[in-house]
Protein backbone atom coordinates (compact mmCIF):
# COMPACT_ATOMS: atom_id res chain seq x y z
CA UNK A 1 0.00 0.00 0.00
CA UNK A 2 2.73 2.35 1.04
CA UNK A 3 4.87 1.27 -1.87
CA UNK A 4 1.99 1.81 -4.26
CA UNK A 5 1.35 5.26 -2.87
CA UNK A 6 5.03 6.08 -3.11
CA UNK A 7 5.15 4.90 -6.70
CA UNK A 8 2.04 6.86 -7.54
CA UNK A 9 3.40 10.07 -6.11
CA UNK A 10 6.72 9.49 -7.90
CA UNK A 11 4.91 9.07 -11.21
CA UNK A 12 2.82 12.15 -10.48
CA UNK A 13 5.90 14.11 -9.58
CA UNK A 14 7.60 13.06 -12.80
CA UNK A 15 4.60 14.22 -14.81
CA UNK A 16 4.37 17.46 -12.94
CA UNK A 17 8.06 18.19 -13.36
CA UNK A 18 7.69 17.93 -17.12
CA UNK A 19 4.78 20.31 -17.42
CA UNK A 20 4.86 22.73 -14.52
CA UNK A 21 6.66 25.42 -16.53
CA UNK A 22 3.95 25.41 -19.20
CA UNK A 23 1.21 25.64 -16.56
CA UNK A 24 3.15 28.39 -14.80
CA UNK A 25 3.47 30.39 -18.00
CA UNK A 26 -0.22 29.97 -18.75
CA UNK A 27 -1.06 31.15 -15.24
CA UNK A 28 1.24 34.18 -15.58
CA UNK A 29 -0.29 34.99 -18.98
CA UNK A 30 -3.81 34.73 -17.58
CA UNK A 31 -2.97 36.63 -14.42
CA UNK A 32 -1.14 39.44 -16.18
CA UNK A 33 -4.02 40.01 -18.58
CA UNK A 34 -6.78 39.70 -15.96
CA UNK A 35 -5.13 41.97 -13.40
CA UNK A 36 -4.60 44.67 -16.01
CA UNK A 37 -0.82 44.49 -15.50
CA UNK A 38 -0.50 44.34 -19.26
CA UNK A 39 -2.95 45.88 -21.66
CA UNK A 40 -5.46 43.15 -22.52
CA UNK A 41 -5.61 44.67 -25.99
CA UNK A 42 -1.99 43.68 -26.54
CA UNK A 43 -2.23 40.40 -24.65
CA UNK A 44 -5.76 39.05 -24.18
CA UNK A 45 -6.16 36.51 -21.38
CA UNK A 46 -5.50 32.89 -22.33
CA UNK A 47 -9.03 31.84 -21.44
CA UNK A 48 -10.49 34.62 -23.60
CA UNK A 49 -8.32 33.54 -26.52
CA UNK A 50 -9.51 29.95 -26.21
CA UNK A 51 -13.16 30.98 -25.87
CA UNK A 52 -12.71 33.21 -28.88
CA UNK A 53 -11.20 30.33 -30.83
CA UNK A 54 -14.26 28.25 -30.04
CA UNK A 55 -16.52 31.12 -31.10
CA UNK A 56 -14.64 31.49 -34.40
CA UNK A 57 -14.97 27.78 -34.96
CA UNK A 58 -18.68 27.54 -34.26
CA UNK A 59 -19.99 30.92 -35.38
CA UNK A 60 -17.25 32.26 -37.62
CA UNK A 61 -15.65 30.85 -40.70
CA UNK A 62 -12.54 29.41 -39.14
CA UNK A 63 -13.12 25.98 -40.62
CA UNK A 64 -13.51 27.44 -44.10
CA UNK A 65 -10.15 29.23 -43.82
CA UNK A 66 -8.45 26.16 -42.39
CA UNK A 67 -9.69 24.12 -45.34
CA UNK A 68 -8.54 26.77 -47.83
CA UNK A 69 -5.04 26.71 -46.35
CA UNK A 70 -4.97 22.94 -46.19
CA UNK A 71 -6.15 22.59 -49.78
CA UNK A 72 -3.42 24.90 -51.08
CA UNK A 73 -0.71 23.26 -49.00
CA UNK A 74 -1.99 19.81 -49.95
CA UNK A 75 -2.10 20.54 -53.68
CA UNK A 76 1.42 21.99 -53.70
CA UNK A 77 2.71 19.12 -51.59
CA UNK A 78 1.03 16.54 -53.85
CA UNK A 79 2.63 18.08 -56.93
CA UNK A 80 5.99 18.12 -55.18
CA UNK A 81 5.61 14.41 -54.32
CA UNK A 82 4.65 13.45 -57.85
CA UNK A 83 7.57 15.33 -59.38
CA UNK A 84 10.13 15.27 -56.58
CA UNK A 85 10.33 11.52 -55.98
CA UNK A 86 10.93 10.54 -59.63
CA UNK A 87 13.43 13.40 -59.93
CA UNK A 88 15.33 12.11 -56.91
CA UNK A 89 15.36 8.56 -58.30
CA UNK A 90 16.60 9.73 -61.70
CA UNK A 91 19.26 11.85 -60.05
CA UNK A 92 20.50 8.82 -58.13
CA UNK A 93 20.58 6.55 -61.19
CA UNK A 94 21.94 8.82 -63.91
CA UNK A 95 25.31 10.59 -63.77
CA UNK A 96 24.25 13.08 -66.43
CA UNK A 97 21.06 14.06 -64.63
CA UNK A 98 23.02 14.35 -61.42
CA UNK A 99 25.63 16.70 -62.85
CA UNK A 100 22.91 18.97 -64.24
CA UNK A 101 20.58 18.87 -61.25
CA UNK A 102 23.20 19.14 -58.53
CA UNK A 103 24.22 22.76 -59.10
CA UNK A 104 20.58 23.81 -59.50
CA UNK A 105 19.68 22.19 -56.20
CA UNK A 106 22.76 23.56 -54.45
CA UNK A 107 21.80 27.03 -55.58
CA UNK A 108 18.10 26.64 -54.95
CA UNK A 109 18.25 25.07 -51.50
CA UNK A 110 19.32 28.05 -49.36
CA UNK A 111 17.42 30.66 -51.40
CA UNK A 112 14.56 32.14 -49.37
CA UNK A 113 11.81 31.23 -51.77
CA UNK A 114 9.27 33.56 -50.18
CA UNK A 115 11.15 36.24 -52.10
CA UNK A 116 9.42 34.76 -55.14
CA UNK A 117 5.93 35.64 -53.89
CA UNK A 118 5.67 38.58 -56.35
CA UNK A 119 6.68 36.35 -59.25
CA UNK A 120 4.11 33.75 -58.24
CA UNK A 121 1.48 36.50 -58.05
CA UNK A 122 2.38 37.78 -61.51
CA UNK A 123 2.37 34.33 -63.03
CA UNK A 124 -0.57 32.71 -61.26
CA UNK A 125 -2.68 35.52 -59.87
CA UNK A 126 -4.00 36.21 -56.39
CA UNK A 127 -5.99 32.99 -56.01
CA UNK A 128 -5.02 29.41 -55.28
CA UNK A 129 -2.48 29.14 -58.11
CA UNK A 130 0.20 31.37 -56.64
CA UNK A 131 0.10 29.68 -53.23
CA UNK A 132 0.17 26.19 -54.72
CA UNK A 133 3.16 27.17 -56.86
CA UNK A 134 5.03 28.58 -53.87
CA UNK A 135 4.36 25.51 -51.75
CA UNK A 136 5.47 23.35 -54.65
CA UNK A 137 8.87 25.04 -55.10
CA UNK A 138 9.49 24.97 -51.37
CA UNK A 139 8.41 21.38 -50.75
CA UNK A 140 10.14 20.00 -53.83
CA UNK A 141 13.71 20.30 -52.60
CA UNK A 142 13.53 18.32 -49.36
CA UNK A 143 11.76 15.54 -51.27
CA UNK A 144 14.27 15.39 -54.13
CA UNK A 145 17.25 15.46 -51.80
CA UNK A 146 15.81 12.84 -49.43
CA UNK A 147 14.81 10.50 -52.27
CA UNK A 148 18.23 10.89 -53.85
CA UNK A 149 20.08 10.09 -50.65
CA UNK A 150 17.82 7.14 -49.94
CA UNK A 151 18.14 5.69 -53.43
CA UNK A 152 21.93 5.95 -53.28
CA UNK A 153 21.95 3.69 -50.23
CA UNK A 154 20.09 0.82 -51.87
CA UNK A 155 22.15 -2.32 -51.98
CA UNK A 156 23.04 -3.05 -55.62
CA UNK A 157 22.72 -6.78 -54.92
CA UNK A 158 18.98 -6.35 -54.30
CA UNK A 159 18.59 -4.83 -57.76
CA UNK A 160 20.75 -7.53 -59.34
CA UNK A 161 18.85 -10.38 -57.78
CA UNK A 162 15.51 -8.88 -58.77
CA UNK A 163 16.79 -8.54 -62.32
CA UNK A 164 18.18 -12.07 -62.39
CA UNK A 165 14.75 -13.30 -61.38
CA UNK A 166 13.34 -11.62 -64.43
CA UNK A 167 11.79 -8.44 -63.03
CA UNK A 168 11.26 -5.63 -65.49
CA UNK A 169 12.80 -2.23 -64.86
CA UNK A 170 9.47 -0.79 -63.78
CA UNK A 171 8.93 -3.64 -61.36
CA UNK A 172 12.38 -3.21 -59.90
CA UNK A 173 11.68 0.46 -59.41
CA UNK A 174 8.31 -0.04 -57.76
CA UNK A 175 9.06 -3.20 -55.78
CA UNK A 176 12.71 -2.79 -54.81
CA UNK A 177 13.99 0.75 -55.13
CA UNK A 178 10.94 2.67 -53.96
CA UNK A 179 10.27 0.62 -50.79
CA UNK A 180 13.98 0.68 -49.98
CA UNK A 181 13.99 4.46 -50.25
CA UNK A 182 10.81 4.95 -48.25
CA UNK A 183 12.41 5.74 -44.89
CA UNK A 184 14.38 8.65 -46.34
CA UNK A 185 11.44 9.80 -48.45
CA UNK A 186 9.29 10.00 -45.34
CA UNK A 187 11.95 11.99 -43.51
CA UNK A 188 11.99 14.45 -46.41
CA UNK A 189 8.20 14.40 -46.48
CA UNK A 190 8.02 15.43 -42.84
CA UNK A 191 10.21 18.46 -43.48
CA UNK A 192 8.21 19.22 -46.62
CA UNK A 193 4.94 19.24 -44.67
CA UNK A 194 6.31 21.69 -42.09
CA UNK A 195 7.71 23.94 -44.81
CA UNK A 196 4.47 23.82 -46.85
CA UNK A 197 2.40 25.11 -43.96
CA UNK A 198 4.92 27.84 -43.16
CA UNK A 199 4.92 28.98 -46.79
CA UNK A 200 1.18 28.80 -47.32
CA UNK A 201 0.50 30.87 -44.19
CA UNK A 202 3.11 33.44 -45.14
CA UNK A 203 1.87 33.72 -48.73
CA UNK A 204 -1.69 34.12 -47.48
CA UNK A 205 -0.60 36.92 -45.18
CA UNK A 206 1.06 38.80 -48.01
CA UNK A 207 -1.70 38.46 -50.60
CA UNK A 208 -4.88 36.49 -50.23
CA UNK A 209 -8.52 36.85 -49.37
CA UNK A 210 -8.86 33.53 -47.56
CA UNK A 211 -6.92 31.04 -45.51
CA UNK A 212 -5.51 31.21 -41.98
CA UNK A 213 -2.71 33.58 -42.97
CA UNK A 214 -5.22 36.03 -44.38
CA UNK A 215 -7.38 35.65 -41.28
CA UNK A 216 -4.46 36.54 -39.04
CA UNK A 217 -3.20 39.57 -40.94
CA UNK A 218 -6.79 40.79 -41.39
CA UNK A 219 -7.33 40.51 -37.64
CA UNK A 220 -4.15 42.52 -37.06
CA UNK A 221 -5.15 45.25 -39.53
CA UNK A 222 -8.63 45.56 -38.03
CA UNK A 223 -7.09 45.44 -34.53
CA UNK A 224 -9.11 42.41 -33.46
CA UNK A 225 -6.22 41.27 -31.33
CA UNK A 226 -8.08 38.35 -29.81
CA UNK A 227 -8.54 36.94 -33.29
CA UNK A 228 -4.78 37.28 -33.92
CA UNK A 229 -4.06 35.06 -30.94
CA UNK A 230 -6.84 32.58 -31.67
CA UNK A 231 -5.65 32.22 -35.27
CA UNK A 232 -2.12 31.67 -34.03
CA UNK A 233 -3.37 28.81 -31.89
CA UNK A 234 -5.38 27.41 -34.81
CA UNK A 235 -2.27 27.54 -37.04
CA UNK A 236 -0.15 25.80 -34.43
CA UNK A 237 -2.78 23.10 -33.95
CA UNK A 238 -2.98 22.49 -37.70
CA UNK A 239 0.82 22.22 -37.91
CA UNK A 240 0.99 20.01 -34.84
CA UNK A 241 -1.70 17.63 -36.08
CA UNK A 242 -0.21 17.47 -39.58
CA UNK A 243 3.17 16.55 -38.13
CA UNK A 244 1.56 13.94 -35.89
CA UNK A 245 -0.22 12.38 -38.86
CA UNK A 246 3.07 12.14 -40.76
CA UNK A 247 4.59 10.31 -37.80
CA UNK A 248 1.63 7.91 -37.64
CA UNK A 249 1.94 7.29 -41.37
CA UNK A 250 5.63 6.65 -40.93
CA UNK A 251 5.07 4.08 -38.20
CA UNK A 252 2.43 2.43 -40.37
CA UNK A 253 4.49 2.22 -43.53
CA UNK A 254 7.75 1.36 -41.88
CA UNK A 255 6.81 -1.48 -39.60
CA UNK A 256 9.67 -3.46 -41.11
CA UNK A 257 12.19 -0.69 -40.55
CA UNK A 258 13.98 0.42 -37.37
CA UNK B 1 49.46 13.45 -65.42
CA UNK B 2 46.16 11.75 -64.83
CA UNK B 3 43.51 13.41 -62.75
CA UNK B 4 42.37 11.55 -59.67
CA UNK B 5 38.76 10.48 -59.30
CA UNK B 6 38.09 13.27 -56.83
CA UNK B 7 39.54 15.90 -59.14
CA UNK B 8 37.51 14.55 -62.01
CA UNK B 9 34.34 14.68 -59.94
CA UNK B 10 35.09 18.25 -58.96
CA UNK B 11 35.69 19.19 -62.58
CA UNK B 12 32.43 17.50 -63.60
CA UNK B 13 30.57 19.43 -60.94
CA UNK B 14 32.07 22.71 -62.09
CA UNK B 15 31.17 22.04 -65.74
CA UNK B 16 27.70 20.95 -64.65
CA UNK B 17 27.08 24.14 -62.73
CA UNK B 18 28.18 26.36 -65.62
CA UNK B 19 26.06 24.37 -68.08
CA UNK B 20 22.95 24.45 -65.92
CA UNK B 21 23.36 28.18 -65.26
CA UNK B 22 23.60 28.84 -69.01
CA UNK B 23 20.59 26.58 -69.63
CA UNK B 24 18.49 28.43 -67.05
CA UNK B 25 19.34 31.90 -68.28
CA UNK B 26 18.97 30.74 -71.88
CA UNK B 27 15.51 29.31 -71.19
CA UNK B 28 14.51 32.53 -69.42
CA UNK B 29 15.72 34.69 -72.32
CA UNK B 30 14.10 32.37 -74.86
CA UNK B 31 10.58 32.33 -73.42
CA UNK B 32 10.61 36.09 -72.90
CA UNK B 33 12.27 37.18 -76.15
CA UNK B 34 9.87 35.08 -78.23
CA UNK B 35 6.93 36.57 -76.38
CA UNK B 36 5.83 33.20 -75.01
CA UNK B 37 5.65 34.82 -71.58
CA UNK B 38 4.54 38.47 -71.71
CA UNK B 39 6.95 41.17 -70.60
CA UNK B 40 4.77 42.33 -67.72
CA UNK B 41 4.89 38.87 -66.15
CA UNK B 42 8.52 37.99 -66.70
CA UNK B 43 10.82 40.68 -68.18
CA UNK B 44 13.73 39.62 -70.34
CA UNK B 45 16.84 38.53 -68.48
CA UNK B 46 18.96 41.16 -70.23
CA UNK B 47 16.65 43.95 -69.12
CA UNK B 48 16.64 42.72 -65.54
CA UNK B 49 20.43 42.51 -65.55
CA UNK B 50 20.68 46.10 -66.81
CA UNK B 51 18.22 47.30 -64.16
CA UNK B 52 20.16 45.42 -61.53
CA UNK B 53 23.37 47.16 -62.56
CA UNK B 54 21.69 50.58 -62.54
CA UNK B 55 20.30 49.96 -59.06
CA UNK B 56 23.71 48.85 -57.88
CA UNK B 57 25.46 51.92 -59.27
CA UNK B 58 22.84 54.31 -57.90
CA UNK B 59 23.36 52.86 -54.42
CA UNK B 60 19.68 52.00 -53.96
CA UNK B 61 20.31 48.27 -53.97
CA UNK B 62 23.25 48.54 -51.59
CA UNK B 63 21.19 50.59 -49.17
CA UNK B 64 18.24 48.16 -49.10
CA UNK B 65 20.55 45.16 -48.86
CA UNK B 66 22.41 46.76 -45.97
CA UNK B 67 19.20 47.46 -44.11
CA UNK B 68 17.99 43.87 -44.62
CA UNK B 69 21.29 42.34 -43.64
CA UNK B 70 21.77 44.44 -40.53
CA UNK B 71 18.34 43.33 -39.23
CA UNK B 72 19.09 39.74 -40.10
CA UNK B 73 22.60 39.77 -38.65
CA UNK B 74 21.57 41.31 -35.32
CA UNK B 75 18.65 38.96 -34.74
CA UNK B 76 20.51 35.94 -35.97
CA UNK B 77 23.66 36.59 -33.92
CA UNK B 78 21.57 37.07 -30.78
CA UNK B 79 19.71 33.83 -31.53
CA UNK B 80 22.97 31.90 -31.99
CA UNK B 81 24.44 33.18 -28.72
CA UNK B 82 21.26 32.61 -26.69
CA UNK B 83 20.27 29.36 -28.40
CA UNK B 84 23.66 27.70 -28.07
CA UNK B 85 24.27 28.70 -24.46
CA UNK B 86 20.76 27.83 -23.36
CA UNK B 87 20.92 24.51 -25.23
CA UNK B 88 24.17 23.51 -23.55
CA UNK B 89 23.00 24.52 -20.09
CA UNK B 90 19.73 22.65 -20.67
CA UNK B 91 21.54 19.48 -21.62
CA UNK B 92 23.75 19.57 -18.53
CA UNK B 93 21.34 20.81 -15.87
CA UNK B 94 18.19 18.86 -15.22
CA UNK B 95 16.39 21.74 -13.53
CA UNK B 96 16.82 24.02 -16.53
CA UNK B 97 15.79 21.20 -18.82
CA UNK B 98 12.64 20.57 -16.81
CA UNK B 99 11.71 24.21 -17.10
CA UNK B 100 12.69 25.09 -20.68
CA UNK B 101 12.18 21.68 -22.34
CA UNK B 102 8.38 21.47 -22.11
CA UNK B 103 8.03 25.13 -23.12
CA UNK B 104 10.16 24.45 -26.18
CA UNK B 105 8.03 21.54 -27.27
CA UNK B 106 4.88 23.64 -26.93
CA UNK B 107 6.33 26.54 -28.94
CA UNK B 108 8.18 24.48 -31.57
CA UNK B 109 5.15 23.53 -33.73
CA UNK B 110 4.06 27.18 -34.14
CA UNK B 111 4.64 28.01 -37.82
CA UNK B 112 7.31 30.71 -37.84
CA UNK B 113 5.21 32.91 -40.13
CA UNK B 114 2.64 33.33 -37.37
CA UNK B 115 5.22 35.24 -35.32
CA UNK B 116 5.25 38.14 -37.78
CA UNK B 117 1.78 39.60 -37.02
CA UNK B 118 2.28 38.98 -33.32
CA UNK B 119 5.57 40.86 -33.18
CA UNK B 120 4.09 43.62 -35.34
CA UNK B 121 1.33 43.97 -32.77
CA UNK B 122 3.77 44.27 -29.87
CA UNK B 123 6.75 46.06 -31.38
CA UNK B 124 5.42 47.86 -34.43
CA UNK B 125 6.98 47.76 -37.87
CA UNK B 126 10.45 49.20 -37.39
CA UNK B 127 13.93 47.70 -37.32
CA UNK B 128 13.54 46.40 -33.78
CA UNK B 129 10.40 44.43 -34.64
CA UNK B 130 12.10 42.75 -37.60
CA UNK B 131 15.18 41.94 -35.59
CA UNK B 132 12.98 40.35 -32.94
CA UNK B 133 11.14 38.32 -35.58
CA UNK B 134 14.44 36.96 -36.88
CA UNK B 135 15.57 36.23 -33.33
CA UNK B 136 12.39 34.37 -32.37
CA UNK B 137 12.21 32.50 -35.66
CA UNK B 138 15.74 31.16 -35.46
CA UNK B 139 16.44 30.55 -31.79
CA UNK B 140 14.42 27.33 -31.48
CA UNK B 141 16.07 25.25 -34.23
CA UNK B 142 19.47 26.31 -32.87
CA UNK B 143 18.45 25.59 -29.29
CA UNK B 144 17.01 22.16 -30.09
CA UNK B 145 19.95 20.90 -32.10
CA UNK B 146 22.45 22.24 -29.57
CA UNK B 147 20.53 20.45 -26.86
CA UNK B 148 20.61 17.15 -28.76
CA UNK B 149 24.30 17.56 -29.52
CA UNK B 150 25.23 18.44 -25.95
CA UNK B 151 23.02 15.77 -24.40
CA UNK B 152 24.68 13.01 -26.41
CA UNK B 153 28.27 13.91 -25.52
CA UNK B 154 30.23 10.80 -24.67
CA UNK B 155 30.46 10.43 -20.88
CA UNK B 156 34.05 9.24 -21.23
CA UNK B 157 35.12 12.70 -22.43
CA UNK B 158 33.52 14.28 -19.39
CA UNK B 159 35.11 11.83 -16.99
CA UNK B 160 38.55 12.23 -18.45
CA UNK B 161 38.32 16.02 -18.52
CA UNK B 162 37.18 16.03 -14.93
CA UNK B 163 39.88 13.65 -13.84
CA UNK B 164 42.40 15.98 -15.41
CA UNK B 165 41.12 18.75 -13.17
CA UNK B 166 38.73 20.74 -15.36
CA UNK B 167 36.17 22.62 -13.36
CA UNK B 168 32.52 22.82 -14.33
CA UNK B 169 32.81 25.95 -16.42
CA UNK B 170 35.82 24.97 -18.50
CA UNK B 171 34.22 21.54 -18.88
CA UNK B 172 31.15 23.06 -20.50
CA UNK B 173 33.14 25.25 -22.82
CA UNK B 174 36.09 23.02 -23.69
CA UNK B 175 34.42 19.63 -23.83
CA UNK B 176 30.64 19.87 -24.19
CA UNK B 177 30.60 22.81 -26.60
CA UNK B 178 33.23 21.35 -28.87
CA UNK B 179 31.78 17.85 -28.87
CA UNK B 180 28.36 19.27 -29.74
CA UNK B 181 29.72 21.52 -32.47
CA UNK B 182 28.71 19.38 -35.48
CA UNK B 183 25.07 19.40 -34.39
CA UNK B 184 25.24 23.04 -33.37
CA UNK B 185 26.44 23.93 -36.85
CA UNK B 186 23.61 21.92 -38.44
CA UNK B 187 21.09 23.84 -36.32
CA UNK B 188 22.74 27.16 -37.11
CA UNK B 189 22.51 26.43 -40.83
CA UNK B 190 18.81 25.65 -40.49
CA UNK B 191 18.42 28.87 -38.50
CA UNK B 192 20.25 30.83 -41.18
CA UNK B 193 17.85 29.66 -43.87
CA UNK B 194 14.80 30.37 -41.70
CA UNK B 195 16.15 33.81 -40.75
CA UNK B 196 16.10 34.95 -44.36
CA UNK B 197 12.60 33.53 -44.92
CA UNK B 198 11.02 35.30 -41.96
CA UNK B 199 12.96 38.49 -42.62
CA UNK B 200 11.81 38.75 -46.24
CA UNK B 201 8.25 37.88 -45.16
CA UNK B 202 8.31 40.53 -42.43
CA UNK B 203 9.65 43.17 -44.79
CA UNK B 204 6.92 42.37 -47.29
CA UNK B 205 4.25 42.74 -44.62
CA UNK B 206 5.62 45.66 -42.63
CA UNK B 207 7.51 47.64 -45.26
CA UNK B 208 10.03 50.23 -43.98
CA UNK B 209 12.79 49.36 -46.43
CA UNK B 210 14.83 46.26 -47.07
CA UNK B 211 14.89 43.85 -49.99
CA UNK B 212 11.56 42.23 -49.12
CA UNK B 213 9.95 45.66 -49.15
CA UNK B 214 11.66 46.51 -52.43
CA UNK B 215 10.39 43.35 -54.08
CA UNK B 216 6.85 43.80 -52.93
CA UNK B 217 6.29 47.52 -53.29
CA UNK B 218 7.73 47.77 -56.78
CA UNK B 219 5.15 45.15 -57.70
CA UNK B 220 2.38 47.61 -56.87
CA UNK B 221 3.88 50.34 -59.01
CA UNK B 222 4.42 47.97 -61.92
CA UNK B 223 8.21 48.34 -61.98
CA UNK B 224 8.62 44.64 -62.62
CA UNK B 225 12.25 44.87 -63.67
CA UNK B 226 13.12 46.26 -60.26
CA UNK B 227 11.02 43.51 -58.68
CA UNK B 228 12.98 40.84 -60.47
CA UNK B 229 16.31 42.53 -59.85
CA UNK B 230 15.58 42.61 -56.12
CA UNK B 231 14.35 38.99 -56.18
CA UNK B 232 17.59 37.91 -57.83
CA UNK B 233 19.53 39.79 -55.17
CA UNK B 234 17.66 37.93 -52.43
CA UNK B 235 18.40 34.61 -54.13
CA UNK B 236 22.10 35.42 -54.51
CA UNK B 237 22.36 36.55 -50.89
CA UNK B 238 20.74 33.33 -49.69
CA UNK B 239 23.12 31.26 -51.76
CA UNK B 240 26.26 33.23 -50.89
CA UNK B 241 25.39 33.18 -47.20
CA UNK B 242 24.97 29.41 -47.24
CA UNK B 243 28.25 28.89 -49.13
CA UNK B 244 30.04 31.13 -46.66
CA UNK B 245 28.57 29.19 -43.80
CA UNK B 246 29.56 25.83 -45.29
CA UNK B 247 33.12 27.08 -45.73
CA UNK B 248 33.23 28.25 -42.14
CA UNK B 249 31.77 25.03 -40.86
CA UNK B 250 34.27 22.93 -42.81
CA UNK B 251 37.05 24.94 -41.25
CA UNK B 252 35.65 24.65 -37.74
CA UNK B 253 34.74 21.01 -38.07
CA UNK B 254 37.77 19.73 -39.97
CA UNK B 255 38.34 17.24 -37.16
CA UNK B 256 34.82 15.79 -37.28
CA UNK B 257 33.73 13.12 -39.73
CA UNK B 258 32.14 14.80 -42.69
CA UNK B 259 28.69 13.68 -43.66
CA UNK B 260 28.41 12.88 -47.35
Amino acid sequence: MNVAAGWLSAALWRRLRRCYSVLLMLAIWEGAARSGLVNPFLLPAASDVLANLWRMLTEGQLLYHVLQSLMRAGAGLGLALVIGIPLGLIKARSRLANSILDPILAFWFPVPKVGLIPMALLLFGLGHGSKIALVFVDALLPLVIATYQGALRIDDRLVWSARSMGDTDFKILSRVVLPGTLPQILTGFRLAVTVSLLVVFLAEMVASSSGLGHLMIYALRTLETKDVFSTLIAMSLVAFIADGLVLVLRRHLLVWYE
Amino acid sequence: MKATAAQRRQRDARIGSVVSLILLIGAWQLVTATGLVPDDVLPQFGDVAVTWWQLLVSGELVQQTASSLSRQATGFAAAVVCGVSLGIVMARHRMVDDFVGPLTSVILPIPKAALIPLVMLWFGIGDIAKTIIVFLGTILPILVSTYHGAASVDQVYLWSARSMGDNARTLLWRVVFHAALPEIMAGVRMGLIISLIVLVGAEMLAGQGGLGWMVFFTLDSGAYRVTYAAMLTIAVIGYAYDRLFLMLSQRVLHWAEQNP
